[in-house]
């Protein structure tokens, strides 16, 4: 094994394929039997894992039941939703508040204009 | 309309109705991504009783933040950033809480007898590769599932668990090169 061999060996599991080693090292690759097969075990290794990507794992059965349990608790409870709900009838209720009061004030401002114009 | 396009249909409808609240459509949502979500949590954490808490406070996470997913991705490529995230933040709360962190090998109880569903579950998770995988100290693992497995970019990695481009690189680096020296023990790096 040259020096060349052993900069293939260290450059190998961080580049996605022989190319991207350089046109030097690929050059080497391609007349070197040893890389060559350091080089199909890493290709093969990625494509295993690769596959990996189609298999699934079933879910247990108590998944979706414990997802479905805990988001009724958060809704039941004082969830973001709710909260915004919760604010925008608080500020329904402010205005209202406020336009009676206003309403009130107007009252006796006009109430209290027209005593002083009746005494005046 | 194909299958597929009919499937991306029924899901944006589903999406959609999950934005406005809907929580039947959401539960519809996590009853076809729950599989997948819980693949990746396993593939993470390497541990089957974590990956389902993992992949139960994902959805729960997704439920919360539904509002605000725009449609930009795919809802199984929002639901797999969620994922990662939860994954890591269980592995932080339990890094604090246990003397043995998540870099350790995965055990299948002994005593649980397989079904067939199980059985092939196993399989996919087990074998050599399973193993090799399993074995890997977390901080490599989640760079190589992410990058090898579910074709991630050394950015988006970087980005997700908060480490930078080189670093992800480094790691994934080690993880192939670890992986490789397990898988092919017999056939050294000096060369058979």
């Amino acid at each position: 094994m040259n020096t060349r061999c052993a900069v293939v060996r260290m450059r190998l599991p961080g580049v996605d394929s022989v190319d991207q080693l350089g046109e030097r090292l690929s050059t080497h690759v391609e007349t070197c039997l040893r890389c060559q097969a350091e080089a199909a075990r890493y290709r093969t290794l990625r494509r295993r894992l690769g596959s990996l990507s189609r298999e699934r794992l079933t879910a247990p059965s108590t998944l979706l039941p414990s997802v479905v349990a805990r988001i009724e608790l958060e809704e039941t409870s004082e969830s973001p939703g709710r909260r915004v709900g919760l604010r925008w009838a608080a500020v329904a209720v402010s205005a209202a508040a406020g336009a009676a009061a206003a309403a009130t004030a107007g009252t006796i401002i006009v109430v209290g204009l027209r005593r002083s114009h009746h005494a005046a | 309309m194909t299958q597929p396009e009919v499937e991306r249909f029924e899901e944006d409808e589903l999406v959609s109705l999950a934005t406005q609240g809907d929580q039947a459509a959401f539960t519809e949502l996590v009853k076809n991504h729950q599989h997948e979500v819980y693949t990746l949590a396993v593939r993470m954490v390497a541990d089957r009783e974590l990956a389902h808490d993992v992949a139960q406070e994902s959805f729960v996470r997704a439920w919360r933040a539904i509002g605000r997913f725009r449609g930009d991705a795919k809802f199984s490529t929002w639901m797999h950033r969620i994922t990662v995230n939860t994954a890591f933040t269980h592995r932080d709360r339990r890094k604090r809480t246990a003397a043995d962190p998540l870099d350790v090998v995965y055990h299948e109880p002994e005593s649980e007898s397989l079904s067939p569903e199980r059985g092939g579950e196993s399989a996919a998770i087990r074998g050599p590769l399973g193993d090799a995988l399993a074995a890997l100290p977390e901080s490599l693992r989640s760079v190589v599932v992410l990058k090898d497995v579910y074709e991630w970019t050394h950015v988006e990695i970087a980005e997700h668990l908060d480490i930078t481009v080189t670093a992800a690189k480094v790691r994934l680096h080690r993880a192939r090169k670890s992986l490789r020296l397990t898988l092919w023990s017999h056939q050294n790096e000096e060369g058979a």
